[in-house]
């Protein structure tokens, strides 16, 4: 018998198989091992990235804090920052012509001893004297702040976002663009040694983002709109809020006397029900909200009419007034029928002047930038109110100086009793804030404006005499106005004037002499047209001397006929030949109209009053302009002026700090519509009628009582920035009653704040640092 | 003529030895090899849990990112949600998700960023911290509602048991200025 070897083979396939089983296994666990090592990686990584990413985040924000915290101290005259200005600003190497630059004191903090002037040392101080973060070391040196002038680039310290040893930390680098124009910062997130970059771009810039800023009672009156925000100041100072003084701000519905039996007393009902239940502050009242809710289910007769989810005064109207209960209200058939929606009925015919204006609200309705069909199809202007106008009386929020707690205590109510209308502001905003101060709302005073004229008073200076160019125009007729009242039209005048009239004359850039006190119609103003007056005018009678009233038979008489007024050893007995008090009836001005700066308020002196169609325009591509009957001799008129010229006048319709100014008429003729652009400076302004501002109204008058036009008496609610209709008893005692025979209608008032404005020179306002976040990226170099 | 037998005996011995040892270090392998492939296993879980947590601490921070710290529609700087702010979806203002605290065995998240429960994380819980900060100093915690920094910390957990507090995965932090 023969063994074959086949089980020697045997025992060695055992084995081997068994070492390939091993290395098999082996070999898996192996790579079990490196990939699960691997994914343990990934995700370390992954929580790594996320850790040194949020530190990196976390920086940015830090910066913005301490940016606009340090950009707003440095208060500047200079309208722009352009022409190297903010390059000079930011190293601190400004020159006079750069204008003055006042550094406000650190908040909060001591610094022994600055790095330097501009705000990059003021930002490299913060960091130093006020930061007390802990060190950080990386790679065993400690990260600190540095400045490196000649780069103009400042870094702060690392800063560990909370308590430990392995926190993550930030270190921040700032420096200026390029172009001057703001700042870029990058913020570096660190953890283990996980490093990720992100940065963004701050504009330094000068903005005053109001549409209105007060520093006396404002008050915006019915069938009004104003397309931006409301700054109030008035308040704080002691007394202001005393009843008899008025308040903040009134706003009057503009939803009143279009129906008096049954949409009044609804809108009554839910005035009444927003004074208690209106947690918000926006003037609506939401079903759907657990407080606001239960407050509407007392008044059942409050309903959503229109869907959006609020139940405001534009639902009451429309319940009233959509007759065909389609949730439209029709005003304009025509108009409506030339938008597509047939053949339909009017609905409402009491006040075309309110319907146009809220159909013709926020235009650019898709926000693409033009107005067009597409806009119509959205409701903009399509003949029919509903709820695609999204109606609102300030689209935009309120700012107040005075706290909530106190205005509420003075009048044992709530704000809102003076506050009728509905609030929208943009999405990041509360509709209403207390409490603002400073650098978010500043006090203006005439002061401010002591060098913003001078541009303008320059191009007067150089200017042909008045009576010269009245005289190449063909001459003073002698024509004189019958004893005119002032305010014009108004049943509360206070003085009368005869008037030399100047009809039909072409100005170029002009200085209207003192004592003028004219009556300007038809007259074209092109250029800088510039009021003189006297500056000195801070005796209190001076705003008397030689006033007068009607008196016996018609006749016009002094109302004090004893009295005087000495300045500097010169007595006085009629200060109108030292003073201006002008109207512009159907003016054209093309260009800016400022003035001297009265020291004190004195209305029945320095007082400019713009009646008629006068009309402002400074771009020769206004689309206003251009729909202008005569709009290609103004577009020729404005693209003859030097650019520099028109770019300048841009800035402000109006400059005239200190002084009285009434915009519009006592009528509600819409065709006659005053328009005005830019940064609007007044002592106080009245617009009434019909009127359009795109730009900022700024007053820098404050009545205190016994002081300047009150220190023979009288209260403060006298002296108001008012806006728009009023009655003689609600308002300031100017306003035609809607009961008086010679009531001819409501006007129609808007006022859009213009993000784009730039501010005229010598204005001293804070710099504003405002992120940029498009200019957020993830990335950067260091 | 004589045959020469082959000793298979003792080779027959041998194989049943060596039979017996390559049992012997195989099981061991293995066993060592399963011990280790479960700590790889549980590495691999580690690892992509550490991945999703790290996630949902994101998603928490994008929500809240461009938050501000008072609210946006009363103006107020009320610590927590103001009266009606009933779910996350009506939380505005940073500090309304201080104590948030959520998870999928509760049905009640996690949550990314639009606020939307993610769907099949159902043993995910995420924590939130606001905490008042000087910003300053960031490591020093102030009374809530006094500054202008606050703090949001966020702990993202793994939760085996619905009652389980669960294993924290990973922590996020961020600093919020106003």
């Amino acid at each position: 018998m023969m063994y074959s070897t086949n089980q020697s083979s045997r025992r060695g396939v055992s084995s081997v198989l068994a070492m390939i089983f091993m290395a098999l296994v082996a070999s898996l666990t192996a790579v079990m091992a490196i990939v699960s090592e691997g994914n343990v990686r990934s995700a370390e990584s992954a929580v790594r990235v996320s850790r040194s990413l949020s530190a990196a985040e976390s920086g940015l924000q830090a910066a913005a804090w301490r940016l606009r915290r340090e950009s707003s101290r440095f208060v500047v005259e200079a309208g722009s920052l352009e022409d190297g200005f903010g390059d000079r600003l930011w190293r601190g190497t400004w020159v006079a012509a750069d204008g003055t630059i006042q550094t406000q004191q650190v908040d909060g903090y001591l610094v022994p001893s600055t790095s330097g002037t501009g705000v990059m040392h003021a930002i490299y101080d913060a960091h130093v004297w006020h930061d007390s973060h802990g060190v950080i070391l990386e790679n065993g040196v400690a990260v600190t702040a540095l400045i490196d002038e000649a780069a103009g680039v400042v870094y702060s310290q690392g800063i560990a976002i909370h308590d430990g040893d392995t926190a993550p930390w930030f270190q921040l680098k700032y420096e200026m663009l390029a172009d001057g124009s703001g700042i870029r910062v990058t913020s570096r997130g660190m953890f283990d040694d996980v490093r990720r970059l992100v940065q963004m771009d701050f504009m330094l810039e000068k903005r005053i983002e109001y549409a209105v800023i007060g520093q006396s009672r404002i008050m915006i009156g019915k069938n009004v709109l104003v397309d931006g925000p409301i700054g109030a100041l008035y308040g704080t100072m002691p007394g202001e809020l005393d009843p008899e003084n008025g308040d903040p701000l009134v706003l009057r519905s503009d939803f009143y006397d279009l129906d008096l039996v049954t949409l009044d007393p609804l809108l009554d009902s839910l005035h009444a029900v927003i004074q208690v239940g209106d947690a918000d502050g926006d003037g609506r009242m939401r079903p759907a909200h657990a407080g606001e809710g239960a407050a509407l289910d007392a008044n059942p007769a409050l309903q959503d009419h229109d869907g959006d989810q609020y139940v405001d005064e534009f639902d009451l109207f429309l319940f009233v007034f959509d007759v065909d209960d389609d949730d439209q209200v029709v005003y304009d058939p025509v108009l409506a029928h030339a938008a597509g929606y047939g053949t339909l009925v009017d609905e409402f015919a009491v006040d075309d002047d309110l319907a146009e204006m809220l159909d013709g609200a926020d235009p650019d309705r898709n926000k693409d930038g033009v107005v067009d069909s597409l806009d119509t199809a959205m409701g903009y202007y399509d003949g029919v109110l509903d709820a695609r106008d999204r109606y609102a009386k300030i689209r935009g929020h309120l700012s107040f100086a005075v706290d909530v707690a106190s205005w509420e205590s003075a009048r044992s109510g709530s704000w809102q009793s003076r506050a009728e209308g509905v609030i929208r502001p943009s999405r990041s905003q509360a509709p209403s804030t207390f409490g603002v101060a400073d650098p978010q709302l500043v006090s203006l005073t005439s002061d401010m404006f002591l060098n913003s004229t001078n541009w303008y008073e320059g191009k007067a200076n150089l200017a042909t005499p008045f009576l010269t160019q009245v005289a190449s125009n063909g001459g003073w007729s002698g024509e004189m106005t019958d004893p005119e009242a002032v305010p014009w039209g108004s049943s509360g005048a206070y003085d009368i004037f005869d008037r030399p009239v100047y009809r039909n004359v072409v100005f170029g850039d002009v200085k209207i002499p003192m004592g003028t006190n004219a009556l300007f119609v038809d007259c074209w103003f092109i250029g800088v047209t510039w009021i003189e007056t006297t500056e000195d005018c801070t005796d209190n009678d001076w705003n008397y001397v030689g006033a007068r009233e009607l008196g016996p038979g018609g006749v016009p008489q002094l109302r004090f006929p004893e009295m005087t007024v000495d300045i500097n050893g010169v007595t006085y007995s009629d200060t109108t030949p030292f003073s201006n008090n002008l109207r512009f009836d159907s003016c054209t001005f093309l260009g800016t109209l400022a003035g001297d700066r009265p020291l004190e308020y004195t209305h029945w002196r320095n007082k400019v009053q713009l009646t008629g169609n006068t009309r402002f325009f400074i771009d020769p591509e206004d689309e206003d302009m251009l729909a202008e009957p005569d709009a290609a001799i103004l577009h020729g008129m404005l693209l003859a002026m030097p650019e520099v010229n028109r770019e300048e006048m841009a800035k402000t319709s109006m400059m005239l700090p200190g002084w009285s100014v009434d915009v519009g008429n006592f009528d509600s003729d819409t065709s006659t519509k005053v328009k005005l652009t830019g940064t609007i400076v007044t002592g106080l302004i009245d617009v009434r009628g019909s009127a359009d501002i795109h730009g900022t109204l700024l007053t820098t008058f404050r009545p205190v009582e016994l002081q300047g036009p009150l220190a023979y008496g009288g209260t403060p609610d006298a002296f108001n920035t008012t806006l728009g209709y009023f009655g003689g008893d609600d308002g300031d005692m100017e306003g035609v009653d809607v009961n008086d025979p010679e009531f001819a209608g409501f006007g129609q008032i808007t006022i859009r704040y213009d993000e784009n404005a730039t501010l005229p020179d010598g204005i001293p306002w804070p710099l504003q640092a405002s992120p940029l976040s498009v200019t957020w990226y993830e990335g950067g170099s260091w | 003529m004589s045959r020469r037998m082959p000793s298979t005996s003792s080779r027959r011995g041998f194989t049943l030895v060596e039979t017996g040892l390559a049992i012997i270090i195989v099981s061991t392998a293995m066993l060592a090899m399963l011990g280790a492939n479960e700590s790889f296993s549980k590495q691999n879980y580690w690892g992509e849990r550490a991945a999703q947590a790290a996630r949902l601490g994101g998603e928490i921070r994008e929500r809240t990112m461009v938050l501000t710290m008072a609210d946006p529609v009363t103006g107020t700087e009320t610590w927590g949600p103001e009266f009606g702010e009933a779910t996350v979806a009506d939380w505005d203002d940073i500090d309304d998700y201080d104590g948030l605290d959520i998870s999928g065995w509760a049905s009640t998240g996690p949550i990314d960023s639009a606020g939307s429960v993610i769907p099949g994380m159902s043993q995910w819980r995420q924590a939130v911290r606001v905490q008042s900060v000087d910003p300053t100093n960031l490591a020093v915690v102030v009374a809530n509602g006094s500054s202008e920094a606050v703090r949001v910390t966020v702990d993202v957990y793994w939760l085996d048991q619905p009652s389980s507090p669960g294993e924290l995965m990973t922590t996020v932090t961020w600093v919020h200025v106003q």
